[in-house]
């Protein structure tokens, strides 16, 4: 068991009643990194994801984390005060206020009656601060825009003070601007030592914030490297079925992928007069 | 909080005022200047009415009340449904349809059983329910239509018993539109213990189900463990109903619109809605036994249609209010 290690994935088989999405899957995901799992719909990623946030059990195999301890010797509680989820689209209940909301992230610490010391008191309002939506705490949650309710989620998730935290698709309908933030945010939890492994559609992005890529087919892992090592024009082809150029990002260095896709426009003269409104994929 | 305080509170005076009420009206006017001076040092006239009739007729009515709107409280918070009530998951159509069957089979069946089967009734069509739903287990709206339809089942069944053994059946009538009238001291024991211990199951739930208004997912990841929380909080509910059914019959819409009161009053919280909603359950069918009794005098009318009566157009308003489906 490397030290290093955030998860530990042993012979891994896990899906739902009816199929089997992931078989034999063996995986370890670093410790204070950013990893991102990437694939075609139906590859798994979100059943790994689940799998490692015990939303789902395996059949077969087992989970451990970084200090070894099996994910199925520890109590459901004692998983939530290591282990935080953010689900892809999480219900909000209805007329809760943004301070009651992120309150709940402080449950796995608190008794069965969820009474919370000024201490608690004192971490849901720091974790308000941290994303900027102190302003919003007597506000309900559903008046709110899409970014600020994932912001409010995020704060949830930052009450909870877990060493790993797990993300499924944390960007879909946001809008760009609020997808960077969130992005940004992200990044800083990694700063203050904590893992993140997220599932995450779009590639440029996962290119971008990753630190180490898994890239998943069919259930199972074709690829665990960092974006540069790991992203080629032939995996882009084979596992995505997508004909695409890679660049280097100019922002950052990253890969950036360019799909070639016939538009009604027809391809671009030249790469260096891009047409005005173009936009990546 | 101190909002909750006060509804609470309100609340409270109001069934006092209530109960009052209900012990002086009747065929016999207890004055209510006497009521007192019966209650704490007798009354030569009043005494009988008010102690043999009145008094355990009244703790009935309102424990029956609040049970009935506690559990309609835990069901629709674990099946997370607006609709969810006990009669709509088939539990009360489960215990009735025992009842019927027992007093069919059985004619000189000791009341004594009813309580029982009415109860095994009620646990069985929630192992029915449970069965069926096994593979919709996580999608709690599956629950609640699979209760729909087995409830339609039960209904039918309880016509076709009645239809075909028309003569054997008034008793089983009766019961079954769900009345307070002629129940005694010797009911009190049928719902009273199981209140009692099952109050401080719901309040240890109460922060679970909030947990879970966030849904299956994030329940989890915060440490709920949401199968076992649905299934304690599910069983509650039974008993519950099935020992009120077993008192009072079947009575209808106070496990569905007492928990829509609750939280209209005092917000989404299920603790403090715990109070709310019990007070609320007791005001419903001490109100509804009273107008049954005054109404038409001396006719007397099942509760069960009064507060049908009541509960719709208010339910109807509720509705009409309400944001959040």
């Amino acid at each position: 068991m490397p030290d290093r290690a955030a998860f530990a994935v042993r012979h891994l088989t896990a899906g739902y009643a009816d199929r089997t999405i992931l078989e034999d899957l063996d995986l370890t995901l670093a410790r204070g990194r950013l990893t991102a799992l990437i694939g075609p719909n139906g590859c798994g990623k979100s059943t790994l994801l689940k799998s490692l946030a015990r939303l789902i059990r395996p059949r077969r195999g087992r989970i451990e984390l970084g200090d070894g301890t099996r994910l199925e010797r520890l109590s459901a509680k004692a998983i939530a005060r290591r282990i935080a989820l953010l689900p892809q689209s999480p219900l909000v209940p209805e007329g809760i206020r943004v301070v009651d909301l992120v309150a709940y992230g402080r449950s796995p610490h608190l008794n069965a009656f969820g009474r919370l010391s000024d201490a608690d008191r004192d971490k849901v309002q720091r974790a308000m601060r941290r994303v900027a939506v102190e302003a919003l705490a007597e506000h309900p949650v559903e008046a709110l825009s899409g970014g600020q309710r994932q912001r409010v989620w995020m704060a949830m998730i930052l009450a909870q003070e877990t060493e790993i935290v797990l993300l499924d698709e944390p960007t879909t309908y946001l809008d760009l601007a609020h997808q960077y933030d969130l992005l940004a945010l992200v990044e800083e939890l990694i700063d203050e030592g904590r893992s993140v492994v997220t599932v995450l559609h779009d590639l440029n992005q996962a290119c971008r914030f990753a630190d180490e890529l898994v890239v998943m087919q069919a259930g199972r892992v074709v690829a665990q490297e960092a974006p540069r090592a790991v992203m080629s024009e032939t995996l882009l082809a084979e596992v995505f079925g997508l004909d695409a150029r890679i660049l280097p990002d100019p922002e950052s260095g990253a890969p950036l992928i360019v799909p070639r896709v016939t538009s009604r426009r027809g391809p671009a003269a030249s790469l260096s007069a891009e047409p005005p409104h173009s936009t990546t994929v | 909080m101190t909002r909750r305080l006060t509804i609470t509170a309100a609340l409270g005076l109001a069934l006092l005022a209530l109960a009052a009420w209900h012990l002086s009206a009747g065929a016999v006017s207890i004055p209510l200047t006497e009521l007192w001076q019966t209650l704490t040092r007798g009354h030569a006239d009043y005494d009988f009415i008010l102690w043999n009739y009145r008094l355990p007729r009244l703790l009935i009515a309102a424990l029956v009340g609040a049970a009935l709107a506690l559990a309609g409280l835990l069901v629709q918070g674990v099946v997370r449904n607006p609709l969810a009530s006990p009669d709509i998951l088939g539990v009360s159509g489960g215990a009735s349809l025992a009842v019927v069957a027992l007093s069919i089979g059985w004619r000189q069946a000791p009341v004594a059983l009813i309580p029982p089967v009415a109860l095994a009734g009620g646990f069985a069509s929630l192992g029915l329910l449970l069965w069926l739903a096994r593979a919709v287990w996580h999608r709690p709206a599956a629950l609640a239509l699979i209760g729909i339809a087995l409830s339609a089942l039960f209904a039918a069944a309880i016509d076709f018993l009645l239809t075909l053994y028309p003569l054997e059946i008034n008793a089983a009538l009766l019961w079954l539109t769900g009345s307070v009238w002629g129940r005694n001291w010797s009911h009190l024991p049928l719902i009273l213990p199981w209140l009692l211990a099952l109050l401080p199951v719901a309040c240890y739930l109460a922060y679970q189900l909030d947990l879970l208004t966030l849904g299956d997912d994030t329940a989890t990841s915060l440490g709920t463990r949401v199968d076992r929380l649905r299934l304690v909080a599910l069983l509650t509910a039974v008993a519950l109903t099935g020992a009120a059914v077993a008192v009072c019959g079947a009575i209808g819409f106070v496990g569905l619109v007492a928990p829509h009161m609750a939280r209209f009053l005092a917000g989404h919280r299920h603790l403090p809605l715990i109070p709310v909603c019990l007070l609320l359950g007791a005001l419903l069918l001490v109100a509804a036994d009273l107008f049954a009794r005054i109404l038409m005098p001396p006719l007397e009318l099942p509760a069960g249609i009064v507060i049908a009566f009541l509960g719709a157009p208010y339910f109807i308003f509720l509705i009409t209010r309400y944001r959040h489906w």
